[in-house]
């Protein structure tokens, strides 16, 4: 009896610790700013970034991000597949970052057209879109590495 | 201090403001939360069993960037919260932020002035409401009475986040010490203390890690901190010196539904004074607890709250027994626990606005506990109620 207690235990301890948040199956892709001249970010790095870690490129010009509303599905989607987190933890460490003094939330567009066209329009800036393709002018499509 | 500190703080905000239209290196932000709270059967909110709107919590804060090494941030907060704490306004944070490393996988801030007590999972930002899982933090970590103490001190803190092969670490460190009001002496040592309680210093040290893609964090965290008694001229105590030294473990788990978190602590009490009857109090004392909170996420607005909240004043008396035998005469002995249970609801009902509702069971008054004469601060029956209801807007 003991030793089963102990192995469902384990198992469910070993399920939600191995059990990454799941991925979804949409195409994500990090626009850039083509000013931030960097070719590609581990996933890591992407997830500095966003999560507001992140606050300056190394040639010192400062990271403004764009995110879509946390309602949007192309931001859910965002976030599972390329930060691997839950919505609602970016919003919890970008509050923690705004309200203890260590930096400003990111800016809420209001579609990924909108995204699009403040990407493009903003030095050092940062966001994502939903498809393939050539990216409009003054943007470009960063490349994210394989996972350490 | 304090006055100096909130004069200091108006100074940088109004010297900033005038920069708004300048650049956008200065940003703002704030929050506003008015509630109606009770506590029945235990003035820990309320005396006499009263309903109250001394629920409220008003807060600004800046941050201005000078450059890419260099910024400076304050927040300025007004609270109200029935016998809980101060009432009145107060400088939370002010200090130069200073990036000393910034790479992609690697940052270390130095945070020099009023820096922010960063050490626990929810002290970064437990003074604002709707960063908090619920109105009231569990006291057994958080509690109230050390508020301001443990909020933020004037000295120095050092933090930086490592991304490696195996995770996220984040450390940090700070030394300094927090000027002490009044209010603060009679919630820490006792209301019949006549003097100030000074703290010397506050050291603490706190790790925390979170594998790669991984959705639980752990970490630990150190404090130990030095206080002195100054006398009055007319006073029961004729001096005072105290450590208090704690043990914090934490772990947080996030599903896509639910939320997991826990912190336990173990603190130790040494406290040596003469009053001036000739009776010189010698204690030291561990205290033991910490809580389990599970928020469930039933909507995108509307989360649910459990929580489970348990604090022992003494390891070795945890029922309060040896209260009896108090050299300054009895004190009831559930002044040696305290138990609390927690539901809660909040609801985003509209965008930066939420309402959340609470309400909790209490056993024992340990927590509301002070150093000297343990029930004088607050009375409290053995079982006790709260309730809260607060609305909240941020921006």
């Amino acid at each position: 009896m003991q030793s089963g207690m102990s192995r469902a235990l384990f198992l469910v301890l070993f399920t939600l610790v191995c059990c990454p948040v799941r991925a979804t199956d949409t195409v994500i892709n990090i626009l850039a700013n083509e000013t931030v001249n960097t070719e590609a970010l581990s996933p890591a790095q992407v997830r500095l970034i966003f999560a507001g870690r992140t606050q300056f490129w190394p040639n010192g010009e400062r990271v403004k991000v764009f995110v879509l509303p946390a309602s949007n599905p192309t931001h859910t989607d965002f976030c599972r597949s390329v930060l691997q987190i839950y919505p609602y933890q970016l919003e919890r460490i970008w509050q923690r970052i705004t309200y203890s003094g260590q930096g400003d939330a990111p800016v809420i567009v209001t579609s990924v057209e909108d995204m699009v066209a403040k990407v493009a329009a903003t030095p050092g800036s940062i966001g994502y879109v939903n498809f393939n393709g050539t990216p409009p002018e003054g943007t470009y499509l960063l490349q994210i590495g394989e996972r350490e | 201090m304090q006055k100096l500190a909130v004069k200091g703080f108006i100074a940088f905000l109004g010297l900033f403001v005038g920069c708004v239209q300048a650049n956008d290196d200065l940003s703002w932000h704030g929050f506003i939360a008015q509630g109606i709270t009770q506590s029945q059967h235990s003035a820990y909110i309320t005396d006499d069993n009263a309903f109250t709107f001394e629920s409220t919590e008003v807060g600004i804060n800046a941050i201005y960037t000078f450059n890419s090494n260099v910024s400076v941030a304050g927040q300025l907060v007004y609270l109200d919260g029935g016998n809980r704490y101060r009432q009145g306004s107060r400088v939370d944070y002010l200090f130069l932020d200073w990036r000393v490393a910034q790479y992609f996988d690697w940052q270390m801030n130095l945070h020099l002035g009023r820096y922010k007590n960063r050490h626990w999972l929810y002290s970064a930002t437990q003074d604002v409401p709707h960063t908090r899982p619920s109105i009231i933090l569990p006291q057994s970590v958080y509690y109230d009475g050390n508020r301001d103490m443990a909020l933020s001190s004037d000295g120095i803190a050092l933090q930086s986040t490592k991304v490696g092969d195996s995770g996220s670490w984040e450390v940090r460190w700070s030394l300094g010490r927090s000027p002490l009001a009044r209010e603060e002496t009679e919630k820490f040592l006792s209301p019949l203390a006549q003097g100030r309680v000074k703290q010397d210093i506050v050291h603490q040290f706190s790790t925390y890690w979170q594998p790669n893609f991984s959705q639980w964090q752990i970490g630990f965290s150190l404090l130990q901190s030095d206080f002195t008694y100054k006398p009055a001229e007319q006073d029961i105590l004729l001096n005072g010196n105290s450590t208090i030294e704690r043990l914090t473990l934490a772990v947080r788990y996030d599903s896509e539904n639910w939320e997991f978190s826990s912190e336990l602590l173990r603190d130790r009490l040494r406290y040596r004074g003469d009053f001036t009857q000739g009776v010189t109090l010698d204690i030291d004392k561990t205290g033991e607890g910490g809580y389990a909170q599970f928020r469930y996420f039933l909507t995108d607005a509307i989360t649910g709250l459990m929580r489970i909240d348990s604090y022992d004043v003494d390891r070795k008396d945890r029922d309060g027994r040896l209260l009896d035998l108090n050299p300054l005469g009895p004190i009831p002995r559930y002044y040696g626990y305290m138990d609390t249970a927690t539901l809660g609801l909040s609801w985003d009902f509209a965008q930066q606005m939420r309402v959340s509702a609470e309400l909790s069971r209490t056993r024992g008054a340990g927590r509301l506990a002070t150093v000297l004469f343990p029930s004088s601060l607050i009375q409290a029956d053995p079982f006790w109620n709260t309730w809260s209801v607060q609305f909240m807007y941020w921006f």
